[in-house]
């Protein structure tokens, strides 16, 4: 094998490296803090970032002896062996730092990612500058843009791998072995050039971990982690004497249960979702069945652990649907259902002779009888492809999502689904919801969410009721459902249930509805306008996730909170300030703008990329399960618009070239922000939107490709004034992660989706513009 | 400007972009503590009753242990009291910002005329800081960072009787704080045959607690824990203050139970709940109700998680041990130990759920069963 196909193969492997290194660390980070879409911009955002200054730094080092870079590459290699040590100290550090339960604030989560990717994003970061320095500059083996084609044909096949291989099996810690076992045999290439045979190690590598993991699949007793079942997403699970605990990473975010012999709390995202037993019981579930004539069928959405569907099955004429999109909790369901466990048990089948009489204790069933019915269906679709097939005769709909801290989970909270819900509701059904409201006080933020849903819910349904509380609920009803807030009205709706209710009982319920506080929950919405929610514009729930993770108050906390108020065109602003400036800069400096296409091409690509994302999440479902999908699309342009570069860059088109690639990046998404709205309305149509949102995403990614290639294209020919290709790379990822986080944080959370598509769209012509100016004034080579 | 600069440009430009992060954070702190500061038209100008003024304007409440010295425009610990020129003033007489009808159990008070309601009342302010607080919107912040509802102590009065509650409760935040507004809605309500209870952690000095029992029916307390350490560290408070409440609301012949809210790793160790029942006992009487509650992550302890039933368990087993007559468990909905036992029978004197009373075998204040007396104050 030849040097040229080494460095070439190397090439490759850093993008393989980078992705599983980067797809393993996200997990872990945001299984440590929790799996919202903040958490996961905030985390790119640290890894992008790192790795542009460490490709910066590298730069630097281009400028040393060879002695110098070499030790310097044996660095970077020798940090892939640093990755799985890494990775198991994590947790520990975390819980030392913090606590083993429940999340941090998100100031404190993003200063941990800093210190936590400092070494994951040396390799990353600083291996392309070195490498190509090292390789591609003296001895002319190796273009940039062919290096970055190379690179990015690395992160398709390593996304593909790790999709593979984690689909397959889940484990990370055998992937960062190989790749530590590889970054040994790369160290060992570094020190000494023409050791070439050392290179078998590495497929024999795949070999073996390929062999280890169809050995364990072809193991009798390995049916636990079978496909498609839930506890192949666990990623931690204890058994001791009477308790038992687990974590998982689902595809709807972080799931932590804990159990003993007596209680059981589940968390979701770092937050207490559910505690057995508990003040929040699955007695709420009376409300909504109280205000529908003899009701015959209840669809439950989500949120299976906490009791409701086992409650509402003791009215024996009611048929109960439990939908669960998340296949842990789903698969935790199913398994307690048979044995009764995290439910409320009946009260009359309680002996009351003493604790020792408790029903589950020593023992993991509690109430086997209380989900083992016929009258009981679990369905495992998202509940959007749930009410799309339904038939039109569900008397309640009732989302078990008690403050939504994701998108995909946002989503059943908009017009359309509520629209759709409305569809499949029979003339007297209801759709109710509860949400977090506050018994004593509830805070402006609160109350502005609260008249937002009361806004939505208004839009849609001809009745809509508010019942205060601690979580208060939000109830919509066909004309025929008798939407009360009457509580004699109600206890009367809910007489099947008679001395059976606890908390929503004869003391509770009457003070619940008490018209004193149902008219002082009105009167401070009154005060808040409110608004429409929709899944373009999501900011409703985004705000909400927001406001939860930063009501304590954190340092960052109160930018985040001051974000909100922002007026939009402000928010707009603020994001082209960096383009704008920089676009500014580099009409005056040649520097300047050689990396302004690269910088450019990073904010394009991941601004646009999380866009679509949510985009996709809206009409598609979770973000975990389609994150692969909608990446390796994005990768794909990726790789093919780095080939269109490196050839075009080959012929000398890059004159008015890139220029011309910019604008049409900004007439395409113009394009699709226009296109996007309308789309994004009809769920009705949302098969042929999740192929057109793949489509987009695919040609979003070729135009970063092609304007690095195209632009490290220009500068082939190295000298002292000219950028190097380390540069080049690091100022192309911190676009990346200015963009990430612009798109996260500002654009999406304020103005939606399909607008912040076209401010994409003004900053391409911002950097379209100053490239063509800089092409006459500076007559770049 | 070649590389360096432009590199160098770059880190200047980073770094200002930090520092003004720095600053335009603190702008933003400004403007929001403006806003949160807008319901100031609502604050009450009624004298503090219990206060001494010193040399230079200064005046030192002597309200709770804390004793703040609190000079002009100045406030105490509590946020609700501030010096005007000399004058101490309570900022929220007559301010509520909570009120709500509750069952008589959610205080709880499960040996005071069981299953009735109880018109709960609170205002903004606390003079302690625990980390667990449930109610930490309410009560560590200050009152014009609430809205508030004027309610004078004609308006509880007249609420009550319009909706037939028999009893006002003062709640929610730490009542101590608008002391002066509680008792004169206590003594406004006992013209009118309304009952009194009081929800508190107990941190007041003795002049202003006596005054207080000579108006109200019955108190639960919230022994937070039984060690200074966790006082100190936890709620920044004391606990010998609060012991020495629990023994006059005890010898005042008012009707006392006592709540201890079980914290996992804090305050759950088996000798200091061996160290609280003897306490009890020996100080106070086996017949005061104890409820060993269960924690949920609240506040600022979000990172722990919530009690494990069985360390309540033990926490009641120990009680029981050590001779306690009427120790719960609570925040546990539908466990056995809700209900009240006969100390002479074993049969089960009250059945509850939750705060819902399921059967009620006391008659006359006895057991039913046997004609045990059972202390509290019975309908």
């Amino acid at each position: 094998m030849t040097n040229r196909s080494i460095h070439r193969l190397e090439f490759v492997f850093i993008g393989v490296a980078s992705v599983i290194a980067q797809t393993v660390f996200l997990r872990r980070l945001i299984g440590l803090f929790g799996g919202s879409e903040v958490q996961y911009a905030l985390v790119l955002t640290i890894w992008l970032l790192e790795a542009g200054l460490w490709s910066l730094l590298a730069q630097r080092l281009m400028k040393l002896s060879d002695q110098v870079r070499h030790a310097a590459l044996s660095v970077v290699y020798l940090s892939l062996c640093l990755l799985y040590p890494c990775y198991l100290i994590l947790p520990f550090l975390k819980s030392v730092l913090f606590s083993p339960f429940g999340g941090a604030p998100i100031s404190h989560s993003a200063l941990f990612s800093i210190f936590a990717l400092a070494i994951p994003t040396i390799y990353a970061g600083a291996s392309f500058a070195l490498l190509f320095g090292g390789f591609g500059r003296h001895h002319d083996e190796i273009g940039v843009s062919r290096g970055y084609l190379l690179d990015t044909v690395g992160f398709a096949l390593g996304g593909l791998a790790i999709t593979g291989i984690l689909s397959v099996a889940g484990a990370d810690p055998e992937l960062l072995i190989l790749l530590g076992v590889t970054g040994l045999w790369l160290c060992l290439r570094a020190v000494q050039k023409t050791h070439t045979r050392w290179l078998v190690l590495f497929p024999m590598s795949i070999v073996a971990i390929m062999l280890a993991y169809v050995g364990k699949i072809a193991l009798p007793n390995s049916t636990d982690r079978e496909r498609g079942s839930g506890s192949r997403f666990i990623v931690d699970a204890t058994v001791s004497d009477g308790s038992w605990s687990l974590r998982s990473l689902s595809p709807y975010g972080q799931i932590d249960v804990n159990s003993d012999s007596l209680s059981t709390d589940a968390y979701v995202n770092s937050r207490l979702a559910s505690s057995y037993p508990g003040v929040d019981a699955g007695e709420s579930i009376v409300l909504p069945l109280a205000m529908v004539p003899s009701p015959r069928n209840l669809a439950i959405l989500g949120g299976s652990l906490d009791g409701k569907a086992g409650f509402a099955l003791q009215d024996t004429s009611l048929e109960v649907c439990q939908v669960e999109p998340d296949p842990v909790i789903r698969s935790l369901f199913v398994h307690m259902s048979g044995e009764g466990c995290l439910t409320r048990p009946k009260v009359d089948d309680w002996s009351r002779s003493g604790s020792d009489s408790l029903p589950w204790r020593g023992r993991e069933t509690r109430h086997p009888a209380q989900f083992d019915s016929d009258r009981l269906s679990i369905v495992a679709k998202d509940p959007v492809d749930f009410l799309t097939g339904a038939q039109a005769n569900l008397d309640v709909i009732f989302i078990n999502y008690l403050d939504p801290a994701t998108i995909a989970q946002g989503n059943y909270f908009t017009r359309e689904f509520f629209e759709l819900a409305k569809e499949k509701l029979s003339e007297k059904g209801v759709l109710a919801f509860s949400t977090r409201c506050g018994e004593n006080f509830i805070p402006p933020e609160r109350l502005d969410y609260i008249k937002s849903l009361v806004v939505t819910l208004t839009s849609v349904f001809p009745k809509v009721a508010i019942i205060p509380g601690e979580t208060a609920m939000l109830i919509g009803g066909m004309p025929g459902s008798s939407v009360t807030t009457d509580a004699d009205n109600i206890l009367m709706g809910a007489r099947v249930y008679g001395g059976r209710l606890a908390h929503y009982g004869s003391a509770y319920i009457e003070d619940i509805l008490s018209q004193w506080r149902i008219e002082k929950l009105n009167g401070q919405l009154a005060t808040h306008p409110g608004a429409l929610l929709t899944t373009d514009t999501p900011q409703g729930f985004l705000l909400n996730s927001m406001f939860e993770m930063d009501k304590f108050r954190g340092v960052d906390s109160r930018i985040l909170r001051s974000l909100r108020h922002l007026p939009r065109w402000s928010a707009v602003l603020l994001c082209l300030l960096p383009i704008a400036l920089f676009s500014l800069a580099a009409v005056r400096s040649g520097v300047a703008a050689s990396h302004l296409p690269v910088f450019y091409a990073g904010w394009f690509g991941l601004s646009a990329n999380i866009l679509l994302m949510a985009a996709y999440q809206s009409v598609a479902g979770s973000l975990f399960s389609r994150l692969g999908l909608l990446t390796g699309c994005f990768m794909i342009g990726l790789a093919l618009g780095a080939a269109l570069g490196q050839g075009s860059a080959s012929r000398r088109l890059d004159r008015f070239g890139l220029s011309v690639v910019i604008f049409v990046s900004a007439a395409c998404m113009l394009f699709l922000g226009l296109l996007l709205p309308r789309g994004l309305g009809e769920l009705g149509t949302r098969h042929a939107l999740q192929v057109t949102i793949l489509v987009a995403s695919a040609i979003t990614g070729v135009f970063p490709g092609l304007i690095f290639s195209m632009s490290a294209g220009r500068h082939a020919p190295v000298s002292r004034r000219q950028p190097s290709a380390g540069s080049l790379y690091g100022m192309d990822l911190v676009g990346s992660a200015a963009g990430g986080l612009a798109a996260t944080l500002i654009l999406l959370p304020i103005i939606g989706v399909s607008k912040s598509i076209l401010v994409i769209s003004i900053s391409g012509a911002f950097a379209g513009t100053a490239i063509t100016t800089v092409s006459v004034r500076h007559k770049q080579p | 400007m070649d590389r360096r600069s432009f590199v160098h440009r770059l880190g200047a430009t980073a770094g200002v972009a930090c520092f003004g992060g720095q600053i335009c954070d603190m702008v933003l702190g400004t403007i929001e503590n403006a806003y949160a500061f807008s319901y100031t038209e609502s604050l009450s100008d009624v004298e503090a009753r219990y206060y001494k003024k010193l040399a230079d304007g200064i005046v030192e409440c002597e309200l709770c242990p804390r004793g703040c010295r609190v000079s002009d425009v100045e406030r105490g610990f509590c946020g609700v009291r501030e010096n005007q020129k000399g004058i101490y003033k309570t900022l929220v007489y007559s301010r509520v910002c909570s009120m709500n009808i509750d069952p008589i159990e959610k205080k709880p008070l499960f040996h005071f005329h069981p299953g009735t309601s109880a018109f709960s009342i609170a205002t903004a302010g606390c003079n302690v800081n625990c980390k667990f607080c449930q109610n930490w919107d309410i009560s560590q912040v200050r009152p014009e960072q609430v809205r508030n509802v004027l309610l004078t102590p004609d308006d509880v009065v007249t609420q009550c009787k319009n909706r037939s509650i028999p009893t006002i409760a003062y709640t929610y935040s730490e009542p101590v704080v608008f002391h002066e507004y509680m008792y004169d809605t206590a003594a406004r309500g006992r013209e009118d045959g309304l009952k009194s209870v009081v929800i508190t952690g107990g941190y007041i000095k003795e002049k202003p607690l006596l005054d207080l029992l000579s108006v109200v029916d019955a108190v639960k307390v919230d022994l937070k824990a039984f060690s200074e350490k966790y006082y100190s560290e936890i709620v920044n408070g004391q606990l010998q203050p609060v012991l020495d409440t629990l023994k006059i609301i005890h010898q005042s012949g008012k009707w006392l139970e006592i709540v201890y809210l079980v914290v996992p790793t804090l305050n759950d160790s088996d000798s200091e709940f061996e160290a609280l029942c003897e306490w009890v006992i020996g100080s106070l009487s086996a017949d005061v109700p104890v409820h060993f509650t269960r924690f949920h992550p609240m506040y600022l302890l979000t990172n722990l998680p919530p009690t494990p039933v069985a360390t309540l368990e033990k926490a009641r087993a120990i009680a029981k041990k050590a001779g306690l007559r009427y120790p719960y468990i609570g925040n546990v909905p539908g466990h056995t130990a809700e209900n009240t036992y006969c100390p002479k029978c074993g049969q089960v004197a009250i059945e509850r759920y939750g705060y819902q009373i399921v059967k009620n075998n006391i008659a006359a204040g006895a057991c039913s069963f046997c004609g045990q007396v059972i202390p509290g104050v019975w309908l």
